[in-house]
């Protein structure tokens, strides 16, 4: 778990559901600095939501440098299933060390307006049996997919998750809802999908 | 691209206790300027708090505080790309519409500037945009919850410099969460009970013996079912469940750890960055301290980041208590 900032514990309460749906142990790594990456065995991580501006400061190399370290772990361990949700997402998609995407989809940050925008939909979710509740707050929002990228989520036309290998970065908050296929997806990723 | 409305929910209550998650473990700045939306928002602040004047000068200016000028409001929204909040007096639905209409994401509901219903709370449930309250006790929590809150925070006492209120309101709160948890049916109806109790303050005024029935809430019958499933999730959870956060008289990194400490959700600070030395470094020391509350060393780090705080001021000289404002 990014434990930058942003709603962490609801993606920890998400996750233990998961896990008890699928019978499996789970252990929270929070990931605070550069340092934890190496010391904990990481099976999948959580991009939480939250503020991308404040994440990127106190991750980022004028701050701690977990982002920097974990992107460049990340693009050599492709396998490590990733969850990264709203903020998450943008950091995904827009990494800004220097290096490329993580995910392929052109973002912008904060893209309905003002919490008064913020909205609730149902999206089509063709790879995750039909429909899910989307919940979207003060969102980011894909112009585009590119590259690799599948779109696996969609608000009526337009993308809201995207899926590439087995990182999904999502403009919403499956964490916010009792739905938890998006948890229980990452963990069976990570090889938890049966004891 | 057009969307079809009718397929997209606003304002529910879900969207707005989630707004406030994305707060978790983040700082949240009073600004008076355009240019210091922009300092917060540089330092890392995660919204920052719009108003015409900070609580110390409020405080020290006297007179009726009121909702900000629009202008000032809007400047603010267009300079920063972070989450805008600003205040509306306690129970002053007209000014909380205002700030919904202008664009602001959150509104405080503050006694810090000066209260307009002596005997109710603006009913927060009626607007799109979600609501932070202070209190200084589980009561005024689970109150303010049920009238809509989205959020809470410890009100402390704001523009002091001092973070005694603010610790006596966070460790009243768990210590009375604390007690619910443990006390038996009987103990847990007078809670109930007493907690209803502060919609009624009306009654008190009456010359005729005024016998309630209902409140801008919802009849008393409603609020007693409402104040009664709160406490009970309160119970189970061993929290409030909306997001909570600290705030007043936070001055310091070590003053921001403290706090976190207590198990607050967050940091809202008022004078503490503009009254300061170099509000800048402050800022930046107050965010590096809320991040990394768990490590001395970071801390110390922090403390030494920053030149002078605000001036501080002593509880027991002050003219206004502002935290005894509208319970």
């Amino acid at each position: 778990m990014v434990m930058l900032q942003g709603a962490r514990h609801a993606h920890i309460a998400a996750l233990e559901n998961a896990a008890r749906h699928l019978k499996v142990s789970l252990e929270i790594i929070e990931l605070r600095a550069p340092e934890e990456l190496t010391t904990g065995q990481l099976d999948a991580i959580v991009f939480p939501g939250g503020e991308s501006t404040t994440m990127r400061l106190t991750g980022g190399i004028e701050g701690n440098g977990l982002l920097p370290t974990l992107f460049s772990w990340l693009r050599t361990n492709r396998d490590c299933p990733v969850l990264a949700t709203c903020a998450g997402a943008i950091l995904m998609a827009d990494p800004q060390d220097g290096g490329p995407p993580l995910v392929n989809g052109e973002i912008n940050r904060n893209g309905y307006g003002s919490q008064a925008e913020s909205f609730q939909a149902e999206l089509q979710t063709p790879e995750f049996g039909g429909t899910f509740p989307g919940v979207f707050i003060r969102a980011p929002r894909f112009k585009s997919v590119a590259g690799d990228g599948i779109g696996i989520a969609y608000n009526q036309d337009e993308v809201v998750a995207i899926r590439e290998g087995c990182w999904i970065a999502a403009t919403f908050h499956p964490e916010l809802t009792d739905d938890i296929r998006f948890h229980t997806w990452l963990l069976a990723q990570a090889g938890g999908d049966s004891e | 691209m057009a969307f079809d409305m009718t397929e997209m929910r606003h304002g529910t209550e879900l969207l707005k206790r989630g707004f406030a998650k994305m707060q978790e473990g983040g700082v949240i700045m009073d600004v008076v300027t355009p240019e210091q939306a922009q300092v917060a928002e540089d330092a890392g602040a995660t919204s920052v708090m719009a108003l015409e004047r900070v609580p110390a000068d409020i405080r020290a200016a006297g007179g009726v505080a009121r909702m900000s000028h629009p202008d000032l409001i809007k400047g603010i929204i267009e300079t920063t790309s972070i989450p805008v909040m600003a205040k509306a007096r306690i129970g002053h639905s007209e000014e909380a519409r205002v700030l919904e209409a202008l664009g602001v994401d959150m509104v405080d509901e503050s006694e810090v500037l000066t209260p307009a219903d002596p005997f109710y709370h603006i009913p927060k449930n009626d607007f799109t945009i979600p609501f932070v309250c202070g209190c200084t006790n589980l009561g005024e929590a689970v109150r303010r919850i049920f009238e809509g809150a989205a959020m809470m925070r410890t009100k402390g006492e704001a523009g002091t410099g001092n973070v005694v209120s603010a610790m006596q309101h966070a460790r009243l709160v768990a210590q009375e969460i604390d007690w619910l948890q443990r006390c038996d049916d009987e103990d847990f109806g007078f809670a109930v009970e007493q907690i209803v109790g502060g919609f009624m303050k009306i009654e008190e005024m009456s010359e005729i013996a005024l016998e309630l029935e209902t409140t801008p809430f919802g009849t008393i019958e409603e609020c007693i079912e409402g104040v009664n499933e709160i406490l009970t999730q309160v119970t189970s959870m061993g929290r409030l469940p909306v997001v909570t956060f600290s705030a007043g008289g936070i001055a310091t990194p070590a003053d921001a750890a403290l706090l976190m400490q207590t198990g607050m959700d967050g940091i809202f600070v008022g004078s503490g960055i503009f009254k300061s030395e170099d509000p800048v470094t402050t800022a930046q020391a107050i965010v590096h301290a809320t991040h990394h509350f768990k490590d001395p060393e970071k801390i110390a780090e922090a403390s030494a980041m920053m030149a002078a705080p605000m001036p501080g001021l002593e509880i027991e000289t002050l003219d206004v208590r502002m935290e005894n404002r509208g319970n």
